[in-house]
């Protein structure tokens, strides 16, 4: 016996309780119950896979979508690279502003030969062959130097158009002495270029002024 | 309330453990909620719970002991959502239902719904559902102290309900 035991309290309360409920009639109700938990669950799940799945492959995706970018700007550095210490930079020092043209994406051999003409004629006239040398490369360049000789380029296309195939044969020969510290000049300013082009997100609006500070050098040449 | 062999041999099945256990439930629950309806809603919502995790909750000591506790849980956090207002009209529109048209029954209602929550719940555990006072403790989460106190108290109120008609 319990302190607690009172079977009076008891029997009332029990009264109170009611009778036994419909187990029967409840089962059916709890099995509904179940289901109805079940596809909510099975949803959750679903709804929560996906969400997992989603944020998986996003996950996996941004380091490859960062190596690409990183890969894309390996390449057009060395593009650039490439392609300046041929072309682009070589003519910006001589022409000055106006060499932006001569980005011309000729071969090497043909360039050596322009920029020959070009330091020759930088060191003897200085602004007027350039011009007619950059611009025929002008027009050509505008894809690989973009950076550095468009900005200069804009202004000079007109007069260059005639030029270019009379000037270069022209000016090689007289150029003899001075080529050798020009070539070196160019070869020079290409390494530095690519250099430069390593510092190239900064110095490519700067490359305009690169472009200046090479005609202001080969100026005073 | 220790388990029979039979009663661990059957604990595992879902159906015969409802079977056993919903109609004892509801009724305790019925004394703790004041209202039948809100009682088997709160035992049927354990049961379901229960289901959906069976077989760990079928390897528990209790696994009744565990539906119990859940329905009563259910049955606080509703009280705790409703607010006072809603609570009073609860126990308003509870005392008819779960009286069976007995005055007696009415105004036992209106007692139980004064006492403190854990007393009531403590009352219908001992009373109706017939727990130990051990197991009671281990259901509310209380010690058996606790437990004893709720009954001395509670025990204490309803009878000057009793006491009342047996004066009569």
């Amino acid at each position: 016996m319990n302190e607690f035991d009172d079977p009076e309290l008891g029997r009332l309360l029990g009264r109170y309780a009611g009778g036994a409920p419909d187990t029967a009639q409840a089962f059916p109700g709890v099995q509904r119950r179940i289901t109805q938990a079940r596809r909510r669950r099975a949803a959750a799940w679903t709804v929560g896979g996906v969400a997992s799945l989603a944020l998986g492959t996003a996950a996996l995706a941004a380091p490859r979508g960062g190596d690409e970018k990183i890969i894309v700007g390996n390449i057009a550095e060395t593009t650039t690279t490439e392609g300046i210490p041929a072309t682009t930079t070589i003519v910006i020092d001589t022409s000055a502003t106006d060499a932006t043209t001569s980005t011309p994406v000729p071969p090497a051999s043909t360039i050596d030969p322009s920029l020959r003409d070009v330091t020759t004629t930088a060191a003897t006239t200085g602004g007027s062959t350039e011009n007619s040398v950059g611009d025929p490369a002008g027009g050509g360049t505008t894809p690989s130097g973009t950076p550095g000789s468009t900005a200069t380029t804009p202004a000079r296309p007109t007069p260059t158009p005639t030029q270019p195939a009379t000037t270069t044969p022209s000016t090689p020969s007289t150029s003899g002495p001075s080529q050798p510290t020009t070539t070196d000049g160019p070869s020079d300013t290409t390494e530095d270029s690519e250099g430069d082009e390593d510092e190239d997100p900064d110095d490519d609006n700067s490359g305009s002024g690169k472009d200046d500070k090479g005609s202001d050098t080969t100026v005073d040449d | 309330m220790a388990l029979t062999l039979d009663e661990i041999e059957f604990i595992p099945d879902f159906d015969t453990v409802f079977r056993d256990h919903y109609a004892r439930l509801v009724r305790a629950l019925t004394v703790v909620a004041g209202n039948r309806d809100a009682a088997a809603d709160a035992v049927q919502e354990a049961f379901v719970k229960a289901h959906l995790k069976w077989r760990k909750i079928s390897r528990y000591d209790d696994p009744v002991g565990w539906i119990r506790r859940v329905a009563i849980n259910k049955l606080r956090d509703e009280h705790r959502r409703a607010g006072r207002k809603e609570r009073v009209m609860e126990r308003l529109r509870a005392e008819p239902e779960s009286s069976v048209a007995e005055p007696e029954l009415d105004e036992l209602g209106a007692l139980l719904a004064e006492l403190p929550r854990q007393q009531r719940a403590s009352i219908a555990l001992f009373y109706v559902d017939g727990l130990p006072v051990a197991q009671i403790a281990d259901t509310l989460q209380i010690s058996e102290g606790a437990v004893k106190f709720h009954l001395h108290k509670g025990r204490e109120r309803l009878r000057t309900l009793i006491g009342g008609e047996e004066v009569r």
